[in-house]
């Protein structure tokens, strides 16, 4: 994964669980390196690692941290650094997710090396979308998850997200119900 | 079509005497179908019984009446909702129906008469 | 030929324009349209310009011509909105189409205009390369971080790494040679000095110095802690510490130069010497027995005078009272003369310089005698040359900053300079003289307080008494042994409690022991037998005794034969109760006198006055002003002996009021006035003081009776001429005023002896004057001792024949208006008394008769009784309204029966005693039975009828009433505990609900309560709301009304936590009753 991952998951636990935090979970893993560079594509293996690794170092579970991850990824990542790129994809919540496939196009042009999911939307109505995701990888679904609550966020959209995972292949892909309320 | 006797009926209040004496009350009624629970929670985690009559306790542990009360309406805006209280305090009540309660039974006036012109009105 | 539609064209070219040939815009693309609608039907020209091509010199281009080329468009409304795009013509509609896309410079200016994605074709890249242009200036950003924190890395580094070379100089600097080696003994590390040695000397072989290493290493130990060793190198002499390293196996060796010089080698051993003198001599006074002490400091002085080279060596006594010093030790070389014998009682004049510097605590030190000034044969050369002295040094001896003596060293063969060590030694000799002669005197001193402590133990006369922690006597004086009449033998190891205590005696002793073992000391008497068998009294102080380790060993005890003083008590005691009895039996005597005589007093005067309503013929008139006369005079004398007994017996109490004094003389005058007149005698008053207060505090009663008395006395013993009544201020302090009162008359005068016992009672100068001039001479006396009640003064003064003149001096408060008492009204509304039932209760018929007559005449109705038990009887027959109650009467006195009378209740009913005493203190002791008033016998009507009607009065009795029905408690409401109505209502019939409802509120409100408790235990206030509000329905489910006010506060929770316990503890009963009855209840 682009060290843009790596460098999230460094950001969330300095900023929300303190530096110390960090240092344990680099010493867990006996880190080696000092800096992630965003645009160096690192092996998918050493996030799953860091995200074990923090886990264990603050107190939560995986599922959880992910989902921890996603929410920062959108609300501070992609706010900070892209945040004007982010409203390029909609002017709300709805029409975002709509554009969600489109825009993901469009991420992976200036991102070669990057191994995308698949978003789909399988149904729309007034207040509720579902959304497919589809992923090589495994063990995502909550970073996805976490995701899409962040962008309600974002948004500023009231929503109840209900997730199905899928039965065949429950770690890496689910179906997400999102409900305006 | 179910009778209006059959429907299932939630009684959530973390007060046993209480939860006795209400079901008695119903029972007398005719009503056969009574749910009773001891929280918020509980109630919440069992919307998927589809109580056609929620009588709801204010004051609980673990999730209380008007944190309970726009779940349930939002799991089924059919479920009619009944907030029960001791305190006599018309903030309460008022709030209570502001969230989607319709109606508010006051546990000290809890008769047979009262209730039946509760549902009543609901009907 | 492509042709597309509509919507396929907006899809593909959504920033599309269409210029009509008048350059009017006629159609917007999706996208251009939603950005600005506005450009609709404007004029291109006018509201866009064209950049690219830069324009020519004419302005005025013509847009269709500019086809084939890239055009950047700029919209002059907003100037940062720029389109690129190109033109074509359409020929057949003959317009201008331009197709194109916003040109952004960045991603913001994209989103600025709300544009999204949808908003672009999707074949249109430009998106993407704004996107890919932010992302490369992110990461470009995220370079500069990395470079950022790579520089900061580097400059630690390198303050690091100076660090390191600053530590790793120093101990390349140390002079002292420091090498480290492995376990092999290979040199891993060694500073410069180190590596200076080439070989080393060790064991007394030689070795070069890699060699000398290995070999050491073969000694070494890593794991134990320190080793040392010492080297030969360079011709120096070094001694190595090893500091083992385990964990890096390697060993730390530190050097240190030890090359002893030789010059110090010899002051060593010299050091090494007088150390070992001061060791010596040290140990030996330290412990040596005090007799030896002589012998000891004897045998210092030659171990010194030999260290320090000299030839004589002294101790000195200072002698200030007599000025003198004198020689007490001494000890000489061998051939060097004594002096000890003529130095003795030397003044000290001779050697002044000597004894100042000694008293600063100098030493004295002449390093040559022959250099000392030559000042004749009392000069200090002029008495040591004689000695033969050549140098001596003397150190001053002082204990607790007084000079006692000196010690001293002389140099006789030869002159001596005593060097610093010598002098030090000298100084520590001193010191310690200076203590083992002070642990000599201490301990002499001791002896004989000792010896002295013995004599007065063995020879007091108070007896003492050492026992153990269980009684054992351990020790007793003579003078003990003497009280006990047991001797020490027989005492020693004996129980002191067996031999001389009875049982009581036992139990004291016990609780003393106690007392003891708490360390508690005190002083008792104790009552003992001695050995005759004897009862004797002893006084005895005890205290604990502790050993010197602070232990308690047992106690001791000072005793002391009060026998005798006991009798004496007991004596003393008797006597006072028998004077106390005698002056109660003279109260009792005089009470009784009191009533007694008052009583047919009281008829005569009541019935003269009843008489007096009457109808009466002038004889019966005279008749009776005779009697009343007599009556009065009668009561006169009565009231004067009752007065005087009063007196004696302590209780005639004087009245504080104000009165006038002017006002006092001006009624004495007028009463008086006639009877002077009568024997033709002058009655004047020749001075009253102006500067006499207008008011006084006093008792004007009694001081009108002291001048009636003083004034009938010099009418009485004065023929003719005149009686002179005089009003003085003698002084004034603050608010007193000392007055002077004089009678004098020119009357018969009385002789110096009788003047004498004038104010003894029952004197009269002669039987026959009393005869002639009547009364029964206690006037005088109850004048003197009136006079000297209020703090005054009275005198005599009589020339027989001349007449007599009565001083009374007083000193009276000054007063002002407010002090004088307001008139009382004098009447009294007797129409209360109308049909009044009234009980006169009184054993004697006068006084009866007396009462009822003066009521009945008012309109009340009377009730007679003569005893209590009557009384009571009365009461509980008749609706009485008022009681007059007799104190002293037969069969139930007043005061028992008006007790008796409020045991049954019956408090309304005013009950006024009657009562011939009226002591001081009677009034209290009246009120506390149960009394609401008193009146005093004899009464007259007024005060009589006023008390009545007083208590009588609907009013008082009413707000008694009241304040009675206030006080008596609220009968507890028939309040039901429980109410079963309620629940049963909520299902009619059905007894099974009824009880399950029972049996919940049995076990919820137990729990609930226990929940309660346990919150209030752990201060939990929301826990006891939470919990009191859920008992709440159910406690109202059941009617528990008496709690639900409880309930409902706790709930509220604002309570303190006293009352919050108060609650908790009244819910908690009234729940268990509630269980209880529910335990037993049948439905």
């Amino acid at each position: 994964m682009y060290g843009i991952v790596n460098k999230a998951i460094e950001d969330l636990i300095i900023t929300q669980y303190g530096e110390e935090s960090w240092d344990n979970t680099k010493e867990q893993i006996n880190l080696d390196i000092d800096f992630f560079l965003i645009n160096q594509v690192y092996d998918d293996q050493l996030t799953f690692q860091l995200i074990e690794a923090a886990g264990n170092v603050i107190g939560k579970s995986q599922n959880e941290l992910l989902k921890e991850l996603g929410i920062w990824w959108i609300v501070k990542l992609s706010k900070e650094r892209y945040g004007s790129l982010m409203t390029t994809g909609g002017q709300d919540l709805r029409e975002f997710l709509i554009n969600l496939p489109a825009f993901h196009t469009r991420v992976m042009m200036i991102y070669p090396k990057i191994q995308t999911p698949e978003f789909a939307i399988t149904s729309i109505s007034r207040n509720n979308i579902q959304l497919l995701y589809k992923s090589k990888r495994a063990g995502l679904v909550n970073f996805v998850y976490g995701m899409l609550i962040g962008l309600a966020k974002l948004f500023s959209s009231q929503v109840k997200i209900n997730i199905t995972p899928d039965p065949f292949h429950p770690e890496r892909s689910a179906l997400f119900d999102i409900l305006w309320i | 079509m179910k009778t209006h006797l059959e429907k299932t009926i939630f009684i959530v209040d973390d007060d046993p005497f209480w939860q006795s004496v209400l079901s008695q009350v119903l029972s007398d009624m005719g009503f056969k179908n009574i749910q009773l629970f001891n929280n918020g929670k509980d109630c919440l985690d069992n919307l998927h019984l589809n109580p056609s009559l929620v009588f709801l306790d204010y004051q609980m542990d673990e999730t209380n009446g008007l944190e309970a009360l726009p779940h349930i309406k939002s799991k089924n805006s059919n479920t009619n909702v009944v907030f029960c209280t001791s305190f006599e305090d018309l903030n309460v009540a008022i709030s209570a129906m502001e969230s989607g309660s319709h109606e508010y039974l006051l546990k000290s006036r809890a008769t047979k008469t009262e209730v039946t012109r509760i549902l009543t009105s609901l009907n | 030929m492509i042709s597309f539609n509509f919507e396929q064209f907006n899809d593909i070219f959504p920033f599309y324009m269409l210029i009509g040939k008048d350059l009017k815009i006629t159609a917007l693309g999706k996208s251009l349209k939603k950005l600005y609608p506005e450009i609709l039907h404007q004029s291109f020209p006018e509201i866009f310009q064209v950049k690219i091509p830069v324009p020519a010199k004419e302005q005025s281009a013509d847009i269709f011509k500019l086809t084939h080329q890239m055009v950047i468009l700029n919209y002059t409304e907003d100037p940062l909105f720029d389109l690129r795009g190109q033109f074509e013509v359409i020929s057949a509609s003959e317009q201008l189409l331009f197709i194109g896309t916003p040109w952004f410079k960045s991603i913001e200016e994209l989103t600025e205009k709300s544009l999204t994605i949808h908003d672009f074709a999707n074949h249109d890249p430009s998106f993407d390369l704004l996107h890919s242009l932010k992302n490369q200036e992110t990461i470009s950003q995220d370079l500069k971080k990395v470079l950022e924190t790579l520089k900061k890395q580097k400059n630690e580094l390198k303050k690091a790494s100076k660090e390191i070379e600053e530590t790793a100089l120093f101990p390349l600097q140390n002079p002292d040679p420091l090498v480290r080696i492995d376990t092999h003994g290979s040199i891993l590390l060694a500073n410069p000095s180190a590596s200076k040695l080439i070989s080393y000397t060790y064991k007394n072989r030689h070795y070069p110095h890699k060699e000398f290493w290995k070999t050491i290493s073969k000694e070494l130990q890593l794991n134990e802690e320190k080793q040392s060793f010492e080297i030969e190198a360079d011709g120096k002499v070094y001694s190595f510490i090893v500091i083992p390293i385990i964990e890096n196996n390697y060993f730390n060796i530190y050097g240190r130069d030890i090359t002893p010089s030789v010059d110090a080698d010899l002051a060593l051993k010299k050091e090494v010497e007088l150390q070992n003198i001061l060791i010596d001599i040290s140990s030996k006074y330290i412990n040596i027995e005090l007799e030896h002490v002589d012998q000891a400091i004897q045998k210092s002085l030659e171990a010194l005078g030999e260290f320090v080279q000299a030839d004589r060596a002294y101790i000195f006594d200072y002698d200030f009272s007599n000025e003198t010093t004198s020689n007490t030790f001494e000890w000489c070389r061998a051939g060097i003369r004594p002096e000890i014998d003529q130095l003795q009682q030397i003044p000290l004049a001779y050697f002044p310089q000597w004894v100042e510097k000694h008293a600063k605590g100098e030493p004295f030190y002449i390093p040559d005698v022959s250099l000392l000034p030559d000042e004749g044969p009392d000069s200090l050369r002029g008495i040591l040359e004689p000695q033969g002295v050549k140098s001596l040094i003397t150190l001053p001896m002082i204990r607790n900053h007084k000079l006692i003596g000196f010690i001293g060293f002389d140099a006789v063969l030869k002159t001596h300079e005593f060097e610093e060590k010598e002098r030090k030694l000298l100084f520590l000799f001193t010191q310690m003289i200076l203590n083992i002669t002070e642990r000599k005197d201490s301990e002499r001193h001791l002896k004989i307080q000792e010896e002295k402590y013995r004599n007065i133990i063995t020879n007091m006369n108070l007896g003492i008494l050492e026992v153990d922690n269980h009684e054992n006597i351990l020790y007793a004086n003579k003078r003990f042994c003497e009280m006990a009449g047991y001797s020490l033998k027989e005492l020693h190891g004996g129980k002191a409690t067996d031999l001389l205590l009875e049982k009581k005696g036992h139990q004291l002793l016990e609780e003393k022991r106690n007392l003891r073992n708490q360390g508690i000391s005190d002083n008792f008497e104790i009552s003992v037998k001695n050995k005759a068998g004897e009862k004797k009294w002893w006084f005895v102080s005890g205290s604990p005794n502790y050993n010197d380790d602070g232990e308690l060993i047992g106690s001791l005890g000072i005793h002391l034969d009060i026998t005798s003083q006991k009798e004496l008590e007991k004596e003393l005691i008797q006597a006072k109760e028998d004077a106390e009895a005698s002056t109660r039996a003279k109260e009792l005597f005089l009470a009784n006198m009191s009533h007694e005589i008052r009583t047919p007093m009281n008829a005569i005067t009541g019935m003269i006055n009843q008489l007096r309503k009457t109808v009466l013929d002038s004889d019966q008139t005279f008749y009776l002003n005779t009697i009343n006369s007599a009556a009065d005079n009668l009561l006169i004398i009565i009231n004067d002996i009752l007065d005087l007994s009063k007196i004696e017996a302590g209780k005639l109490s004087l009245e504080e009021i104000g009165f006038e004094p002017h006002h006092v003389l001006t009624r004495v005058m007028q009463v008086m006035g006639h009877k002077a007149e009568e024997k033709g005698i002058k009655f004047t008053n020749s001075t009253f003081d102006s500067q006499i207060s207008n008011v006084l505090i006093g008792d004007p009663y009694r001081l009108n009776q002291i001048l009636l008395n003083l004034i009938s006395n010099a009418i009485k013993f004065t023929e003719k001429g005149n009686v002179d009544i005089t009003f003085e201020l003698i002084s004034e302090q603050d608010d007193i005023q000392n007055i002077k009162i004089g009678i004098s008359d020119t009357g018969i005068g009385m002789e110096e002896e009788f003047v004498k016992n004038l104010f003894k009672k029952f004197h009269q100068e002669d039987s026959s004057i009393t005869r002639k001039f009547g009364g029964t001479g206690l006037g005088m006396s109850i004048c003197k001792e009136l006079v000297e009640l209020m703090g005054g003064k009275i005198t005599v003064s009589s020339v027989k024949n001349q007449g007599t003149s009565v001083f009374v001096l007083l000193p009276l408060l000054k007063g002002k208006a407010e002090n004088l008492p307001t008139t009382k009204p004098n009447t009294v509304d007797t129409s209360i008394l109308k049909d009044k039932l009234i009980l006169v209760t009184d054993d004697n018929d006068m006084n009866r008769l007396v009462a009822s007559t003066i009521l009945s005449n008012y309109g009340a109705k009377i009730l007679e009784a003569d005893n209590g038990i009557k009384a009571i009887d009365q009461v509980e027959k008749f609706p009485v309204d008022l009681i007059l109650m007799d104190i002293q009467m037969p069969m139930l006195d007043g005061l028992k029966a008006t007790k008796i009378i409020r045991q049954k209740e019956i408090t309304e009913i005013p009950i006024i005693a009657l009562t011939a005493f009226a002591l001081k203190g009677d009034d209290v002791k009246f009120l506390d039975q149960g009394m609401n008033d008193y009146l005093a016998k004899p009464f007259d009507e007024y005060q009589l009828l006023e008390t009545t009607c007083k208590w009588l009065d609907n009013d008082l009795r009413n707000d008694k009433d009241k304040a009675e029905s206030i006080n008596k408690k609220l009968p507890d409401s028939t309040e039901k505990l429980y109410d079963l109505e309620k629940l049963k209502a909520l299902s009619p019939g059905n007894k099974l609900f009824q009880q399950k409802m029972i049996d919940l509120f049995k076990t919820l409100s137990s729990s609930s309560m226990q929940e309660i408790k346990d919150a209030y235990k752990s201060s939990n206030r929301e826990q006891i709301k939470k919990i009191a509000h859920r008992m709440k329905p159910s406690i109202s489910s059941l009617g528990i009304t008496s709690i639900q006010q409880d309930i409902r506060k706790l709930e509220e929770g604002n309570m303190s936590d006293e009352n919050i316990q108060k609650s908790i503890n009244k819910i908690d009963k009234v729940i268990e009753e509630v269980n209880q009855e529910l335990e037993h209840i049948q439905l």
